[in-house]
């Protein structure tokens, strides 16, 4: 097993090089170009333009500027943003903990709600449970998410005023845990909403599956109860589907979580990476691919391993 | 039985839907249930009528501040909303837009109009308690003439002066014409007479004995590092800035201004600031609005569309002044027909350009008919923009010869039919809606557009090639905006000695009549001098079109009405700057 897990983070790193390099090549072949957009102001002399461009390097060729970019990643430098002048590992840095905090919490509350949900919706499939369950979710995946985040602010912070429209803490008061959790609620509820809509479909569909396999069937004739046979010997296998999808969806909701971090005003990655593409921050675009990409590859791990975990045919070598 | 439960839950589906599109639309916000606690307390306080200090003030704010917090080097409008009240320059502007005294109190120009010598108030500090002096206003300008200098303020502010091109090529150890006279007095000597120039003055100054040691390619890094605090002499001294949250700062209560009484209007026309704490919060605009409606901020600019949902809420006090740019819809006249008066002439008679206004902007706007700002000093009055005449339009283009000669519906020049590129950037949403407007219009006369929206660096691409590495007839037409400067000169945008690659008049617009007015009209300082060759100018230009006119949107703001005293003027900044425009003089009822 461990070598099986060392072998798969050694095979992360082509990869990673493999799609930093698309990616850098797909972005500087893209119209436009960062210092364009932020001089774009006609008191600044073309040749002040072309002694700036000459001194953040844009005048070399592509693979020139990709390989001084890979040297000094292999340093630990990710490079400055091309706009706040800071460095590129400070700005990742800085949104870890409240991405972490939304994503964490999002992650965790969706699969807790939505695998019982799931279950109970296919062990009592048809019934008004699975109906109402079925509805809702169709309901909330076909709702724009940033159209619900502005009802749910609308409702809770402007018409009842019990819950704050947006951002960390409440301006002019000291820090409290009280206040932070009051933050937290809207965007937690939001993300977990619409995480929890696959999970329910997923878990639903790949139990219905396992409740009909000969050795559900085999156990009930053997007298188990059903509580047991669902529980017991249905469960372990249904849930091998599902630890795919929790793998997948931790580098979605760290990096995906744009519009909701947007409407909230939350410090986010997805308001940092979404935010470079438009302005052409390059190095902060490459360093949030870069996290991007090794947290997907993590995923994948994680959930490979967790097969090993919740299926025992599966050993890794 | 399986059906019959399917419909009630469809109907019941569709009643959750139709309930919270009730609760949208149906409901005034009810008061936060903390605004009555707060009226209680305020009953067992003494009641105070009139300014006083204290309170917070809070203002949203659309984008993060890319900071540096360096007037020398940041580029962008979010970092000079706060760091203008904390930075001072010698001179600022009134709501006239006129240039009147700040850290210095007086100065004199020479008969030449090439020497300007300020003198400093006395007892101006720095917010570390540190002198002020004319030895940071030398300091300043010096950074920014320093070969390594990294920002992109020289050309604007510093070049002018005598000398400034000898010390950043380095054949010179400092800047000719500044000369430090003594500590409060300090002389300015232009190269020559350039009547912007003296903008220059009311740059922000920063102090020396921070910075010194730090200047160069070492600059950047010293104030983006993570202890780096701004420190100027401003009415406010910086706190925080929570990246993508807020920025905070609080009342200098040891500002100079106190005591000489300075508010917008320069000496003797303020008491304050009284504001202790200044919030401007990062947040998106719906977002913001929201937070307006629940209380949670203080001020926000409101978009023209939701004008109506803003203005009727009991705690609104509204603002709106002419913005500080116009829109326009360039056509390159590199080619032709663009380059054919006759043509655009026809092409501003065929635009409605009133209907935008009417029907885009809700009358929230003016028709525009030449580059120079409305409000300026500089615009004729005289100078009123083309009605909307179809049929002179289509007059004007069989009179240029370009007709229907295959009856298709679309002119024809050269052979070839009038299908044209139009670029139009993402972004402005009454931009966007407008490009549908003008290709009816144009279809109406046979022309026919193509619009196609572009990302904006993709576009600025297309329209300001640099390099000539893309042809300047690359690109048809587009729809784009100018902000204006202060002072009315702007030959970079219009003149042809500013065609490409040298400048911004992308368009290709050369005529020599104007070239020349643009360049007599730098050379007065003299305010009545520069008015004359102006509002001749501005005729021709509103005559010859160097791209099509077409509006300038209003500015709404909207406070809450807890915050008094606030003028909001017309002016070329953003919303907040406007807020924050006479600070001054802004209390918070509690």
């Amino acid at each position: 097993m461990r070598q099986y897990i060392t072998r798969r983070v050694i095979q992360i790193i082509p990869i990673v090089i493999g799609i930093t390099i698309v990616t850098f090549f797909l972005i500087k072949m893209c119209p436009g170009n960062p210092l364009k957009a932020m001089l774009f102001n006609p008191d600044i002399k073309p040749e002040e333009r072309a002694r700036l461009e000459r001194l953040y390097g844009f005048d070399d060729p592509i693979y020139v500027q990709y390989f001084r970019w890979l040297a000094r990643l292999l340093k630990g430098d990710l490079g400055w943003s091309l706009y706040t002048s800071r460095p590129v590992t400070k700005h990742i840095l800085e949104r870890i903990g409240p991405t972490a905090i939304l994503a964490g919490s999002t992650l965790f509350l969706s699969f807790l709600i939505a695998i019982p949900f799931g279950i109970l919706s296919a062990t009592k499939q048809y019934s008004l449970l699975d109906y109402s369950s079925t509805v809702i979710i169709f309901f909330g995946m076909s709702l724009p998410i940033f159209f619900l985040g502005l009802v749910v602010i609308y409702i809770f912070a402007v018409r009842f005023g019990i819950l704050p429209t947006s951002g960390m803490k409440t301006l002019g008061i000291p820090f409290s845990i009280w206040d932070r959790i009051k933050h937290l609620i809207l965007p937690i509820s939001v993300l977990t909403f619409y995480q929890i809509a696959p999970v329910v479909r997923y878990a639903r569909s790949s139990m219905l599956e396992v409740i009909r396999e000969d050795y559900v069937r085999t156990a009930r004739s053997k007298g188990i109860s059903e509580r047991d046979v669902i529980y017991k010997h249905a469960l372990r296998n249904a849930l091998i589907p599902i630890v795919t999808l929790f793998g997948l969806s931790i580098p979605f909701i760290f990096n995906g979580a744009f519009i909701t971090e947007t409407i909230f005003a939350w410090p986010g990655m997805g308001r940092l990476a979404v935010g470079a593409v438009f302005q052409r921050d390059y190095p902060i675009l490459m360093g949030t691919t870069l996290v991007t990409a090794i947290l997907v590859l993590l995923g994948n791990l994680i959930a490979d391993i967790l097969y090993a975990v919740v299926d025992p045919r599966i050993r890794y070598k | 039985m399986n059906f019959l439960k399917k419909i009630i839950l469809t109907i019941v589906a569709l009643s959750i839907v139709a309930s919270l599109s009730l609760t949208i639309i149906g409901c005034p916000p009810a008061p936060p249930a903390e605004e009555v606690e707060e009226v209680e307390e305020v009953e067992e306080v003494e009641e105070v009528v009139g300014p006083k200090p204290g309170g917070n003030l809070i203002i949203a704010q659309w984008s993060s501040p890319d900071g540096p917090w360096d007037p020398t080097l940041y580029t962008d409008a979010y970092t000079a909303m706060s760091l203008d009240l904390i930075m001072e320059g010698l001179a600022a502007y009134n709501e006239n837009l006129e240039l009147i005294p700040w850290l210095a109190e007086s100065w004199e120009i020479s008969e030449d109009q090439k020497e300007i010598i300020l003198y400093i108030r006395e007892g101006i500090k720095w917010h570390d308690g540190e002198d002020f002096t004319a030895e940071d206003v030398s300091f300043t300008f010096h950074v920014m003439g320093n070969p390594e200098y990294l920002g992109v303020r020289y050309g604007e502010v510093v070049e002018p002066l005598l000398g400034a091109p000898a010390y950043k090529e380095g054949t010179a150890d400092k800047i000719e014409g500044i000369e430090v006279i003594d500590p409060l007095t300090i002389k300015f000597t232009f190269g020559e007479v350039y009547a912007p120039a003296i903008e220059s003055c009311g740059f922000s100054v920063i102090p020396k004995h921070i910075f010194e040691g730090n200047t160069g390619a070492a600059q950047r890094d010293f104030t983006t590092s993570a202890d780096f605090v701004p420190i100027g002499t401003g009415p406010y001294k910086w706190v925080a800035y929570e990246t993508d949250q807020y920025v905070e700062l609080a009342r200098n209560e040891d500002w100079w201004g106190y005591e000489y009484g300075m508010g917008a209007g320069g000496e003797g026309t303020g008491e304050g600031p009284f504001v202790d704490t200044i919030f401007c919060k990062i947040m998106d605009q719906d977002t913001g609005l929201a937070a307006f409606l629940a209380e949670e901020v203080d001020a926000v600019s409101v978009p023209i569309a939701e004008y109506d949902m803003i203005a009727e809420v009991e705690f609104a006090q509204m603002y709106e002044v002419p913005g500080g740019g116009f829109q326009h819809f360039a056509l390159n006249q590199y080619k032709a027909p663009f380059n054919d008066v006759k043509f655009r002439q026809a092409v501003c008679y065929a635009i409605n350009r009133q209907s935008i206004i009417d029907n885009i902007l809700d009358g929230h706007g003016v028709v525009v008919a030449s580059p120079i700002w409305s409000e300026s000093w500089a615009h004729n009055p005289e100078v009123e923009p083309f009605p909307y005449d179809p049929e002179k339009a289509k007059e004007l283009l069989d009179e240029a010869g370009y007709l229907d000669t295959d009856e298709d519906g679309i002119r024809e020049y050269d052979g070839e039919p009038m299908i044209f590129d139009l670029f139009y950037p993402t972004g402005n949403m009454v931009r966007m809606a407008s490009m549908p407007l003008i290709w009816n219009n144009l279809t109406a006369v046979g022309i026919e557009v193509r619009g196609e929206l572009q990302d904006w660096p993709t576009l600025t691409e297309h329209a300001f090639p640099e390099d000539r590495k893309i042809e300047p007839d690359d690109y048809d037409t587009y729809l784009m905006g100018w902000s204006l400067s202060i002072d009315p000169d702007a030959a970079v945008i219009w003149s042809s000695k500013y065609a490409h690659p040298d400048g911004y008049n992308g368009y290709g617009y050369a005529n020599e009549t104007t070239d020349a007015m643009w360049d007599e009209g730098v050379k007065y300082v003299d305010t009545e001098k520069r008015k004359e060759i102006y509002y001749e100018l501005e005729k021709i230009l509103a005559e010859e079109l160097p791209t099509i006119f077409l509006y300038n949107d209003n500015e709404i703001v909207a406070v809450n009405d807890r915050v008094k005293g606030v003028t909001i003027v017309p002016g070329l900044w953003d919303y907040a700057a406007k807020v924050f425009f006479d600070i001054f003089n802004v209390w918070i009822e509690e």
